[in-house]
């Protein structure tokens, strides 16, 4: 056999075991965890955080991230760092020996198979809905039986805010008026950025009686054109409490004279933490916008 | 006598066929966009003369300064590039090259993360980053190696994109906003920035201009090029300098947009030929074209989302000049 023949069966040959290596790793699968009593719990979201305690688990919570600010007595757990998983180190996690992680799938989701394989359970939260949020309230209460208190809770959100009329998106223009007040969520402005359907923001506002005008865009957290944002004149324009802009910035903005909102002066800022945390407070945050939309 | 006549005819004509283009991809950028408005609207809208109206508003205030902006653009990335390849006799050589959008980049990241104003903070770290390979690789009076200077722009790129890495893993909030950043967008860039470009955008394209007879006696190798006079000292600095310059104006203007530096004047040179002084204005003019028609797609793809610009480029760019590379390969 010539040279050029070796040649294509070696590499062959190290290609194919390559894949058989690849195909090795991701078919080992998971490990099986026991039934056991949870005891050790490690949050790696704000929101996780809050709702354990809401649900009187905080005591089980051995630590939390820097954004885990409530309640208070979540300060006095010890703190692992930021946010985003990939500047807390993996070994920190294990150091508070959990049972348990809380985490975020679409931040720490690449910890899961690591911890798994350790035999830590995960909690993976990953909601793009009121309905998940509520879903994963009794997901959790089914881990440690605590159903009642998950009932509780979802009645104590839901009890935060009047009840209103929901859009029926399928049927509604986001172009024209309409007898439901639209709503601009502003996440950045360089470029702008907004909430799609698949974020949850988008039903905090659905549920608090107005539309979002984006919600016709299926991401979570789109990159939006400023013409849309004129062309579909918004009648009340949120901006999360932190960011620098307010009803005046916006009013210099070259084109937004013309929007509702801005004729009205109805740029109202939302306390980042009740909005952006799908948790227990997110009653709150629907009722913070239907008294925006007052 | 007829050889050189064909040849300017064949210029001139491509002159005037691009520039065309340019105006009808400017005109379709006006009526083209996220919203959906049709000729007989913008038509009433213009006669009524109501510049309250949204029409209006939406063309005027928003696509016309973006249109302008991308158009100015496309126009510096070309040059930028047609002056970087020329200078470092390298058709690979393209404005990222030489680390001015790492350096950009960076710029852009600090200033975020101080709650400043972007672009300029691009504006300056792309000339900063230009600055800074100069002293390092081109200080000397006897060093004019241009293979040194592109290496340490590579190696300056690197760095400079480790530390944006740093400053963005310490700053997590940034991270989504930034990566956003250097996908290149219009999104939002108005007349304040295109008064902002304006004069540096203009400054460089008359220096680029004056660069074109010496980037043709360069092409025949530093040594021979000195000895018909050039004065490679000065060439270096002027070709740097307005070429970092163009480039940092595009960065300021849409973020990091790729491949129109590399593409624009590698596609007109291997249609028109080497000569500078037509290579220049062509490939400005294939750059406006191309970055252009690119914005028209990156809002039409999925309204009203609007797809980052660096993504279309590529797309688009990439293909073409595979294209065009397999066609010279053919004919040569």
């Amino acid at each position: 056999m010539n040279l050029k023949n070796k040649k294509w069966i070696s590499v062959s040959i190290v290609v194919l075991a390559s894949a058989l290596l690849c195909m090795g790793a991701f078919a080992r699968g998971k490990k099986e965890v026991e039934n056991r009593t949870l005891s050790r719990i490690v949050s790696l979201s704000p929101a996780g955080t809050e709702t354990l305690f809401a649900l009187g688990l905080g005591d089980l919570l051995v630590a939390r991230t820097d954004f885990c600010n409530y309640p208070p007595e979540a300060l006095s757990v010890n703190s692992l760092g930021g946010f985003d998983g990939k500047t807390f180190s993996l070994e920190s996690v294990l150091a508070f020996n959990p049972d348990l992680v809380y985490l975020d799938v679409t931040m720490h989701g690449h910890l899961t198979d690591n911890l798994q394989n350790l035999g830590i359970q995960v909690f993976e939260t990953n909601i793009a809905s009121l309905d998940d949020i509520y879903k994963e309230v009794r997901e959790l209460a089914l881990l440690f039986d605590i159903k009642q208190r998950a009932e509780e809770l979802i009645t104590t959100i839901q009890r935060a805010y009047t009840p209103m009329p929901l859009a029926d998106m399928q049927t509604i223009s986001l172009d024209t008026e309409n007898e439901y007040a639209k709503v601009y969520w502003e996440v950045w402005n360089a470029p702008y950025m907004s909430v799609g359907s698949s974020s949850f923001i988008n039903d905090v506002i659905r549920e608090a009686g107005a539309i979002n005008i984006f919600s016709d865009i299926a991401a979570a957290y789109p990159v939006v054109s400023e013409e849309s944002i004129i062309a579909r004149n918004p009648s009340l324009i949120l901006l999360p409490a932190d960011s620098p802009e307010n009803w005046e910035s916006l009013s210099k903005r070259t084109g937004w004279q013309s929007i509702d909102a801005i004729q009205n002066k109805k740029v109202i800022k939302i306390d980042g933490d009740l909005i952006s945390r799908p948790g227990p407070r997110i009653g709150e945050a629907i009722r913070a916008v239907q008294e925006a939309l007052q | 006598m007829k050889k050189p006549q064909r040849a300017n005819f064949s210029f001139y004509l491509a002159i005037l066929t691009l520039s065309l283009i340019v105006l009808l991809l400017f005109f379709l950028s006006l009526i083209l966009g996220s919203e959906s408005i049709s000729l007989g609207k913008i038509a009433t809208a213009f006669k009524e003369k109501d510049y309250s109206s949204f029409v209006l508003t939406i063309i005027l205030k928003i696509r016309l300064p973006r249109s302008i902006l991308a158009l100015l653009s496309g126009a510096l990335l070309a040059a930028s590039g047609t002056v970087f390849q020329g200078y470092f006799r390298n058709p690979l050589a393209d404005p990222g090259l030489i680390g001015v959008s790492a350096g950009a980049t960076l710029g852009a990241v600090i200033f975020s993360s101080l709650s400043l104003f972007i672009p300029i903070g691009a504006f300056f770290g792309g000339l900063m980053a230009a600055s800074f390979v100069y002293l390092i690789a081109g200080g000397s009076k006897t060093s004019t190696d241009s293979s040194r200077l592109l290496l340490s722009g590579t190696a300056l790129g690197v760095l400079f994109a480790a530390i944006t890495s740093v400053l963005l893993i310490l700053k997590d909030k940034e991270i989504y906003k930034m990566y956003l950043w250097t996908q290149g967008s219009f999104n939002a860039k108005g007349w304040n920035i295109l008064f902002m470009v304006l004069f540096p955008s203009l400054l460089s394209f008359f220096l680029m201009f004056l660069t074109t007879k010496k980037l043709d006696l360069l092409s025949f190798g530093e040594k021979s090029a000195e000895t018909l006079g050039l004065n490679l000292q000065g060439t270096k600095l002027l070709c740097l300098t307005s070429a970092s310059l163009a480039s940092a104006s595009s960065v300021c203007a849409g973020g990091t947009i790729g491949f129109i530096g590399l593409i624009a004047p590698h596609t007109m040179r291997i249609l028109f030929g080497s000569r500078h002084k037509k290579l220049l204005p062509l490939s400005m003019l294939f750059g406006s074209s191309l970055v252009l028609f690119s914005d028209i797609l990156a809002r039409k793809i999925a309204p009203p989302m609007e797809v980052p610009i660096g993504i279309i480029t590529a797309f688009i760019g990439v293909p073409f000049f595979l294209f065009l590379l397999r066609r010279g390969r053919q004919d040569g």
